[in-house]
């Protein structure tokens, strides 16, 4: 073998050699090789770069076939760098984004162009990566950081020394240093002077692996003032799960605690007036309940005391006129009749405004009644309604009541009491009673023949002694209506009268239908 | 009529005194009759104290008329006490008063009366009463032995 031929074979196995530690070279860093032939414009391309591209290994193909793989808004940009480094014969470096199969993928060439000895260009030699993956980590990297930084509440992270590595913006609004300001400073220059054991107690909660969450408690801003926040902290861990730091978000809670402490207050205010209500309640009522035990205990004296006198002027009226018959003139005892019949009257009135003040105060439940059986009992019960029960005719059958017994009571015997007495002299009394359905209320009407009600007088009837007629003429004591009035009224109904002077008269009543 | 059982008035009403006795007398009753004006001076008889202790001059009464508006002690307090004493429990208390207010009469009962009464306003009607009562109450009615 001649030494020309040696030099050769040695020459082509250090290629060989070459070529193939290159290949080597370039699979450890996940590298394709790519050139491309100006005169052919054919490109070939390595293994790695055809798996970059999602083509079969050794493929043949055209550059300008692979720039239909290169993603539209990436051509111009591209195309504008790898001519602009032809020309000046400098190298390129750029990223772009190619379509490989459905899906993008970015990746980021390097080369250089081949010339002629007179400067043509001849080709491009390089190598291309594939850095999607780096891509993507940086997109999700930028997006955390902007929402990091977007953020209202402060977040912080620190090394277990307290020292701060980041700080955002919401930080610097909360805590008024700038990030320049921060980063390197110790986060205990956030804590209050009466709160300086509080960061070694988190960061031994925190090495115990513990997160800390919504810990309400107050730090110092630049300027020296308080801020109420809400920590949430939570350790950061290294590759290797060991605990390296913590982060820390910071919530401005001041306004809810302000929020808070006014809601406080006013509930302190609330609770107040209500006492004060209440106490101003319990003395009203205290008073009230004493002026109705008064009055009730002066309705008592008047049932009890004031009627004794008056039983004594009629008991020794009726003795004189008993035992001492022989011994008296026609004038004696016309006189004793007279003081005998005063004491009878005062005792009705008595009674009446006994009534009045029973009817006007008392308290009750409404229950249903059928008036029928109230005018029965009515008719039966008092004697000078009995002598002219021929002469009352009900239009049944009467529609049930909402009403109190005893008042409803009152009610018809004043108003048939008051039918029967006032009619003129020898005439025969002529009462028809009758109902009918209005507005959901019953309308009880007692029509009589009587004497009549002058429209003038109408209104004073329903007052308390609003009398018409003397006593001399028509007996009474000028309360029954004015009783009824009452008892209508407070059984949620009331009374009137349709008259006319010497044309009868209708008293009528709204009482609650019973459902 | 049976034994001479003695009546009780409770009356501090001179007035009602008169005419209580005049209608005692209409009525044809002739049992013994004690008028007493105040409540202690009732429980003081009742319970033979002092003056009142010779049961012979101051016989327990088998019926009361028992007014109930009194000087000193009430009406009420007196049947409280008479009702509070097992050994006189055969008594008859009649409440007999001016009031018909319904708490009066529903207290007097629920005290222990044996019957209650207003006072009529006529003498005619207060002679009915006692008429009635002393049909009632004096002819058909059995007594509980008086204890001496």
């Amino acid at each position: 073998m001649g030494d020309t031929e040696l030099r050769k074979r040695n020459a082509e196995e250090a290629l060989r050699e070459g070529a193939s530690r290159f290949q080597l070279a370039l699979a450890a860093g996940h590298l394709g090789d790519w050139s491309w032939d100006a005169t052919t414009d054919v490109v070939h391309l390595g293994p790695k770069a055809c798996e970059i591209f999602g083509l079969a290994e050794n493929c043949l193909i055209t550059r300008s076939n692979l720039r239909e793989f290169l993603y539209a808004q990436d051509a111009v940009r591209t195309r504008a760098i790898v001519d602009k480094a032809l020309a000046a014969r400098s190298d390129f470096d750029l990223e772009f984004r190619i379509h490989r199969g459905r899906k993008l993928a970015w990746v980021a060439a390097r080369g250089r162009g081949t010339y002629s000895a007179n400067g043509a260009v001849t080709g491009m030699v390089g190598v291309i990566l594939d850095i999607t993956e780096r891509k993507e980590a940086d997109e999700i990297r930028s997006r955390l950081a902007a929402v990091v930084e977007s953020s209202d509440d402060a977040i912080i992270s620190m090394g277990l020394d307290t020292i701060i590595t980041t700080w955002n913006r919401g930080a610097e609004r909360i805590f008024g240093y700038t990030a320049a300001e921060a980063v390197g400073q110790s986060v205990t220059m956030l804590i209050p002077n009466h709160a300086e054991d509080e960061e070694p107690r988190i960061l031994k909660r925190l090495l115990g692996g513990e997160r800390i969450e919504h810990y309400e408690t107050v730090r110092q801003r630049k300027d020296g003032t308080l801020v109420d926040v809400s920590l949430s902290i939570s350790p950061i861990l290294d590759a290797s799960g060991m605990i390296v730091g913590a982060s820390k978000i910071s919530r401005d809670i001041s306004e809810k605690k302000r929020s808070e402490q006014a809601l406080r207050k006013a509930q302190a205010q609330l609770r107040e007036h209500a006492e004060k209500l209440e106490e101003l309640v319990a003395e009203r009522t205290f008073r009230l309940s004493e002026t109705i035990q008064e009055l009730e205990s002066f309705s008592y004296s008047v049932s009890h005391d004031m009627r004794s006198p008056l039983r004594a002027m009629q008991g020794y009226s009726d003795a004189l006129l008993e035992d001492y018959a022989a011994q008296l003139d026609p004038t004696a005892r016309d006189y004793l009749e007279r003081i005998r019949r005063a004491a009878h009257r005062m005792d009705l009135l008595i009674q009446d405004v006994l009534a009045y003040s029973k009817v006007a105060k008392g308290e009750f439940d409404l229950k249903p009644f059928n008036p029928q059986a109230v005018i029965t009992d009515v008719l039966q019960t008092y004697p000078t309604l009995e002598a002219a029960r021929e002469n009352i005719r009900v239009h049944g059958p009467l529609p049930e009541v909402l009403a109190h017994e005893a008042y409803l009571t009152q009610i018809i015997s004043n108003l048939l009491s008051n039918a029967v007495k006032f009619v003129p002299l020898g005439t025969a009394p002529n009462i028809q009673i009758s109902t009918r359905k209005e507005n959901g209320m019953i309308r009880l009407s007692i029509k009589d023949n009587g004497i009549g009600i002058a429209p003038e007088h109408q209104k004073h009837i329903f007052q308390i002694f609003g009398r018409v007629y003397s006593t001399k003429k028509y007996e009474g004591t000028g309360i029954g209506l004015a009783i009824a009035k009452k008892a209508a009224e407070r059984m949620g109904g009331s009374i009137g009268v349709n008259s006319e002077a010497g044309k009868g008269s209708e008293f009528f009543v709204y009482l609650k239908e019973a459902q | 009529m049976k034994t001479r059982n003695t009546i009780l008035l409770v009356e501090d009403n001179e007035d009602d005194i008169f005419l209580m006795k005049r209608a005692l007398k209409g009525a044809g009753v002739r049992n013994p009759l004690i008028v007493l004006e105040d409540g202690e001076q009732v429980i003081a008889y009742l319970a033979g104290r002092g003056e009142y202790a010779d049961r012979e001059k101051h016989p327990l009464p088998s019926i009361v008329f028992l007014d109930l508006k009194l000087p000193l002690q009430s009406g009420f307090d007196v049947l409280r006490w008479i009702r509070a004493h097992r050994d006189l429990e055969g008594m008859i208390v009649v409440v007999l008063t001016s009031s018909n207010e319904p708490s009066d009469v529903k207290s007097a009962y629920a005290l222990g009366a044996n019957s209650y009464l207003v006072k009529p306003p006529t003498v005619d009607q207060l002679e009915d009463l006692a008429k009635s009562f002393k049909g009632y109450w004096l002819e058909f009615n059995e007594f509980a032995e008086v204890p001496a």
